[in-house]
């Protein structure tokens, strides 16, 4: 049998293989290219960008708890204007689509990235964060009411012609209805998900083991809650969902893709298995194969549930 | 450039304490690792500990493609790591990070390490030393336990001075009571240095009362180890924005950097 056809499109972005890097993880994508080819990749989502620069939280920004990790980086970023100076011409020259993720604390902000993002060459899309759990004001604020959820993806939607991803929060009730709302605000995919906010204690000093504090959970302690979500989702949205949380191997890609993700990310995994996303894109395809499965389309939502009477 | 290896252990001792030499068959990191650069090990193949360890690479042979790291056990990973066995393998990233400055011109070199911080700085001491630089290290311990780690040293060719929490070798007290009694005379030209950061203080200030130049490697908790995660951040002075400093990241800025530049929390 021949290779099977990996090929996903999310709106306009045309993948050679559903498997994406996930935002914060993958810096603007130099530090792996030491390690493999990134053109390899589906598509590279890079680190949050915002309108002005920020420094980010104190240290310490990461722990490690059972099988995941906390993160409370805080969005440190050089703002959309350096950004687009030293790291867009680089990415320009990759054969991979740049996936630019971005986070504002108003909508204004949300407004004003989307249109300066809009008139730089070489971007593929914008996945727009209403889902960081990390900065005080903004960031997971829009992404847990559907309504301001809508309201800054239309608005953002009026700024480009780009595909609009939006990224949202694990930390609602409900993650489905607010799917619903970015759809019908003109969302061309979603993605999902972001971290879980927790915390984490050191039992000796009595203190935080973050510098914020609190800190957004990821790595595989998070997949099964994230599994269920993008399964919630799949069944509610016409739009492709980009499943992502605790992936670190080719199975759990697989697990993702049955549950109705047309892609998904990698984030976490990367720190473990700085070629997760490679081998990762090798055994979705043996898997593939074996099954005799000719294109992604053959997997997606696949899920088989026997209704309960 | 950065590299994955698969490192092949053949001794993981015990050296006193809580400390452990693990010597490592690893031709790639031997070859390429300068004084100073960290590896990033992966202790466990499940999903828990997740992460990958840091370690400074203590000293390497890159004719017997070998090299050693010298670590403390203070957790989960380290203890997971003080029962492997020669003949297992393990996972590593190299070469990371930034590495002591040796292309040097002066006479004589200040070596100072206190308890992990010790873990970069033989292959450090072997390249002064190889290059004509008299070098004196000054070596705080807890205890006289880890008194083999004094002999690394004097093989090595470097004047050493010890300082234990027992006093049970050398003086009894804190390495940096060694500044203190510095004869003007007896000033270095440069300071090495790596420890808690209490002691990188003391160090701090003092060189900077002597206008002694010098490097310091410091530790942060870490997740990719190569750029990417933001995760390593530490407060080194910058004339690029009005504050006067910015975050940057230990794994690739660091871990080693000038000593002047670093903000030390008080
Ligand atoms: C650049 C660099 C070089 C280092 N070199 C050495 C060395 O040569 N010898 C040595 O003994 N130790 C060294 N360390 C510290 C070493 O990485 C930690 O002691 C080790 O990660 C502890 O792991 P654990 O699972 O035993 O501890 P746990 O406390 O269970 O670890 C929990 C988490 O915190 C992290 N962590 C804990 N302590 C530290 C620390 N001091 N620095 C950074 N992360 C930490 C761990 O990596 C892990 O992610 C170095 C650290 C850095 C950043
Ligand atoms: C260190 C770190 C930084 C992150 N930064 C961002 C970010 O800037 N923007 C964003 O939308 N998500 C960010 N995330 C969330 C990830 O993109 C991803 O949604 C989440 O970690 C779950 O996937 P994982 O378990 O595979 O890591 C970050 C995650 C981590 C661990
Ligand atoms: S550990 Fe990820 S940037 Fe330093």
């Amino acid at each position: 049998m021949n290779n099977p056809d990996l090929r996903v499109s999310i709106g306009e972005i045309h993948m050679k293989n559903p498997v994406m890097t996930a935002s914060g993880t993958y810096g603007y994508g130099e530090a792996y290219s030491d390690l493999y080819d990134v053109n390899f990749l589906g598509a590279m989502v890079v680190k949050g960008i915002t309108p002005e620069p920020r420094k980010g939280n104190p240290p310490p920004r990461i722990a490690e708890t059972p099988a995941g990790i906390l993160n409370a980086i805080g969005l440190q970023n050089p703002g959309v204007e350096k950004f687009i100076l030293d790291e867009v011409p680089r990415l320009m020259k990759l054969q991979v689509p740049v996936i630019v993720n971005m986070s504002a604390n108003t909508i204004e902000g949300y407004q004003r990235l989307a249109r300066r993002l809009d008139e730089v060459e070489g971007l593929s899309g914008l996945e727009v964060n209403i889902s960081c759990p990390n900065v005080k004001q903004g960031g997971q604020a829009f992404g847990t009411d559907p309504k301001t959820a809508h309201e800054v993806v239309s608005k953002v939607r009026k700024e480009t012609k780009r595909p609009i991803i939006a990224k949202l929060t694990p930390n609602v009730t409900n993650i489905a209805s607010i799917a619903v709302s970015v759809e019908d605000a003109g969302a061309d995919a979603v993605s999902l998900i972001n971290t879980l906010l927790g915390m984490a204690i050191d039992i000796k000093s009595k203190r935080p083991l973050l510098g914020n504090v609190v800190g957004g959970l990821s790595g595989p302690a998070v997949k099964p809650v994230a599994v269920r979500m993008v399964w919630e989702t799949a069944q509610v949205v016409n739009i492709p969902v980009i499943g992502m949380g605790g992936i670190t191997s080719w199975q759990d890609a697989v697990e993702f893709m049955i549950a109705g993700a047309s892609a998904v990310a990698i984030g976490t995994g990367n720190f473990t298995n700085p070629v997760a996303a490679v081998d990762i894109i090798d055994g979705i395809c043996a898997y593939m194969k074996e099954n005799n499965m000719e294109k992604t389309t053959d997997l997606v939502g696949k899920v088989s549930i026997e209704t309960i009477e | 450039m950065i590299f994955q290896e698969s490192g092949l252990i053949a001794a993981n001792e015990s050296v006193g304490d809580r400390f452990y030499r693990m010597a490592l068959f690893a031709p790639r990191t031997a070859s390429k690792v300068k004084p100073g650069q960290f590896i990033h090990l992966k202790c466990s193949d499940t999903a828990d500990p997740l992460l990958r360890r840091p370690f400074s690479v203590y000293d390497w042979d890159e004719k017997k493609k070998m090299i050693t790291i010298l670590y403390a056990v203070v957790g989960r990973g380290t203890e997971m790591m003080s029962k492997m066995k020669s003949g297992e393998k393990v996972n590593l990233m190299a070469p990371l990070g930034t590495s002591f400055s040796i292309d040097v011109n002066f006479n004589e070199a200040l070596v100072i390490g206190g308890g992990c911080g010790i873990g970069p700085l033989l292959g450090l001491v072997k390249q002064l030393v190889k290059k004509g630089i008299e070098t004196t290290t000054l070596l705080g311990m807890k205890t006289g336990q880890t008194s083999i780690l004094i002999d690394d040293f004097l093989l090595a060719g470097a004047t050493v001075k010890v300082a234990t929490n027992d006093g049970s070798i050398g003086i009894k007290g804190h390495v940096t009571e060694f500044l203190e009694n510095t004869e003007k005379k007896e000033k270095p030209d440069f300071v090495y240095a790596c420890g808690p950061n209490p002691m990188l203080v003391s160090v701090q200030k003092w060189a900077r009362k002597q206008h002694i130049p010098g490097e310091i490697s410091i530790e942060e908790k870490m997740g990719c180890g190569t750029g990417a995660c933001l995760s390593c951040a530490c407060r080194i002075q910058s004339q690029d924005n009005e504050d006067g400093w910015d975050y940057k990241r230990v794994c690739v800025e660091g871990p080693v950097f000038s000593l002047e530049e670093v903000i030390f929390d008080e």
